[in-house]
């Protein structure tokens, strides 16, 4: 079984589908993950947990992706971030998109693609 | 059905209950927030529909979320039509639901796939006729699938396997499973051969209950490395068949976890005895020696009763039983041996660590990358980066197919050394072929820069190690990790 030094990913997105999809991709590689449905329950668990990448959607209700990480930067998580949106919801130049800390994917997922960035990024 | 298909569809069916409200509501009044929320929820079932492999509800659902969406931008007037298109839309998508649940007849699904593309076209020409600037709608192309692509690309390489992978029984989806092993394929090498076809990914039927995935695959790799690329959680078995060799072998490679991690054990437990007969002759028997013995046998026991299928490793089994028997009685008698007797003794360790070792390698522990002439340093990289580095103690880089190392390349494998290092990997080298002079003075002349362990074959490395205490610390500590997760 990979075990992946046992890093910790957290994969943030309202739909159960798309939380459970992403999770399991990565578990794959033998990840540690946790799951958050909306901004304000990833950024409770960011600051609990020690997670070392955020996967994350924007159009979330609650609070958005873009919201999230801008609280992230706030808080001081320096942590990589993979935004996984469909193409309409990320702008460069819409709110948020100045932020630059994260590497935009497009929905539906590329599995290997994910999986490459999270290596890449960890 | 799988849990992640039944989270779909529940959700789905809930998200569809709520857009139905909305439509009623915007049925007798209009509101943005409504339509907003309509939106929505068209958003996000286009989004898992595309990710559950449903492209007929992902594609209805756009074009519904394209319409909504000129709607809420006031690019077309939302009235009647857009409520009755939105109806149609949901109640395609509705029926589709069912049908992915319950699969009804091939007519059925034809009908549905005829409604939906009605819906499409008829919300299309709604919106060229009724928008108000020229904004195009954006229109998606539909993807070459992962499998033609795989198979379009020139078979290339000089070894063929077949492989077959078996998926654990409880893995909660299939399919992405797939996906990373072809990921996998067109990393390494190319696809000659895949028992599902690209339609198993776009998921016009649920062709559940596939848990195995047999493909024909051409690489320039070898068998051993192979297992590097395809240690996949969720993937229960891997079986590999060389096919460029001409017959098949008797006990053709098959790797499952469970066996694999019982031989990790065997091995520990035979490196660990080994050395107590490397003492100076004549033998005595030690309280130390009668304790490592008896840890032997605990762990060798405990390993032996996972195997579920005792037929395969019979002979195995057999073998080392015999060798146990001989150890015990040694110290039960408390008799001496000579130097002859110890060395006996010492073979027979030997023959069954290599059989043990034969079956991890590449797996567990230790893998070897056999680099060839051309691009040896870059493929080395990739293959380390696939490497499962804290289940990994050793990677040997066996040289027998070079005639030259450049200074480059050195360059580089000092730099891959020290990185694995850095992660509790260690790198040495196996030296053989008609070159081996040549290679042994390279790693000797830059022994100063930085050592690297050199031996002449796999089991002479690994019998050299299990004399170090570091080593021994270590694959503790691997093993207990592999082994209690």
């Amino acid at each position: 079984m990979k075990q992946n030094g046992k890093k910790k990913i957290l994969v943030v997105d309202d739909s159960e589908m798309v939380r459970n999809f992403h999770s399991y991709i990565i578990k794959m590689f033998g990840y540690q993950v946790g799951t958050a449905e909306n901004g304000a329950v990833a950024l409770e668990k960011l600051l609990a947990g020690d997670y070392q990448l955020l996967v994350t959607d924007i159009n979330m209700p609650k609070m958005d992706g873009y919201e999230l990480i801008r609280n992230v930067q706030e808080q001081g998580i320096h942590i990589p971030i993979i935004i996984v949106s469909t193409e309409e919801e990320y702008k460069p130049g819409c709110a948020g998109a100045e932020l630059g800390s994260g590497i935009h994917m497009v929905k539906p997922t590329d599995p290997g693609k994910l999986v490459a960035t999270i290596k890449m990024l960890l | 059905m799988d849990t992640m298909l039944e989270t779909y569809l529940e959700e789905t069916e809930e998200l569809m209950q709520r857009a139905e409200e909305c439509v009623i509501r915007l049925e007798m009044e209009y509101s943005a927030a409504d339509i907003n929320e309509l939106f929505r929820i068209a958003h996000t079932i286009k989004g898992s529909s595309h990710m559950a492999g449903f492209e007929d509800i992902g594609n209805l659902m756009h074009k519904m979320e394209d319409m909504l969406d000129y709607a809420r931008k006031d690019a077309i007037q939302f009235d009647q039509s857009v409520v009755s298109l939105c109806f149609q839309a949901l109640d395609t998508v509705k029926q589709m639901l069912g049908y992915k649940r319950d699969p009804g007849t091939p007519e059925d699904m034809s009908r549905l796939v005829d409604a939906a593309s009605r819906i499409d076209e008829m919300v299309g020409a709604f919106i060229r006729a009724n928008k108000k600037d020229e904004k195009k709608a954006v229109v998606q192309q539909p993807d070459t699938g992962i499998i033609s692509s795989l198979l379009n690309k020139k078979p290339k390489g000089k070894n063929r396997y077949y492989i077959t992978f078996f998926i654990e029984e409880d893995a909660p989806m299939v399919s992405p499973v797939f996906m990373m092993i072809l990921k996998s394929v067109g990393d390494i090498g190319s696809l000659v051969y895949s028992s599902v076809p690209d339609e198993y990914f776009s998921g016009g039927s649920v062709a559940d209950g596939v848990k195995t995935l047999e493909i024909i695959l051409d690489t320039d790799i070898d068998e051993v490395e192979l297992y590097t690329y395809f240690a996949i959680n969720y993937v229960d078995r891997i079986n590999v068949v060389d096919l460029s060799r001409s017959r098949l072998l008797e006990n053709d490679v098959y790797f499952n976890h469970t066996h694999s991690i019982s031989h990790v054990i065997i091995l520990k437990a035979l490196l660990k005895l080994y050395p107590l007969f490397l003492k100076a002759s004549p033998y005595e028997t030690t309280k130390e020696a009668l304790a490592v013995i008896q840890d032997f046998q605990r762990e060798a026991d405990r390993a032996f009763d996972r195997i579920e299928n005792h037929k395969r490793i019979d002979a195995f089994v057999q073998d080392f039983n015999q060798l146990n028997l001989l150890i015990t009685k040694i110290h039960q008698d408390n008799f001496g041996l000579d130097e002859r007797q110890c060395s006996n003794i010492r073979t027979q360790i030997a023959k069954l660590t290599e059989r043990a070792y034969a079956r991890i390698r590449g797996k567990y522990l230790f893998t070897t990358f056999k680099p060839e002439k051309d691009g040896f340093i870059n493929r080395l990289k990739t293959f380390v980066e696939f490497m499962d580095k804290p289940s990994t103690l050793m990677v040997f880089i066996d040289t027998r197919e070079l005639s030259i190392i450049r200074e480059k390349e050195i360059k580089e494998l000092i730099g891959i050394k020290r990185r694995l290092e850095a992660q509790d990997v260690e790198l040495a080298v196996i030296v053989d072929g008609p070159y081996t002079r040549r290679i042994m003075n390279i790693f000797d002349s830059i022994g100063s820069l930085q050592e690297f362990k050199v031996y002449g074959n796999e089991l002479d490395a690994v019998l050299a190690m299990s004399q170090s205490e570091e080593f021994s610390h270590k694959l503790s500590r691997v093993v207990k990790e592999v082994y209690y997760e």
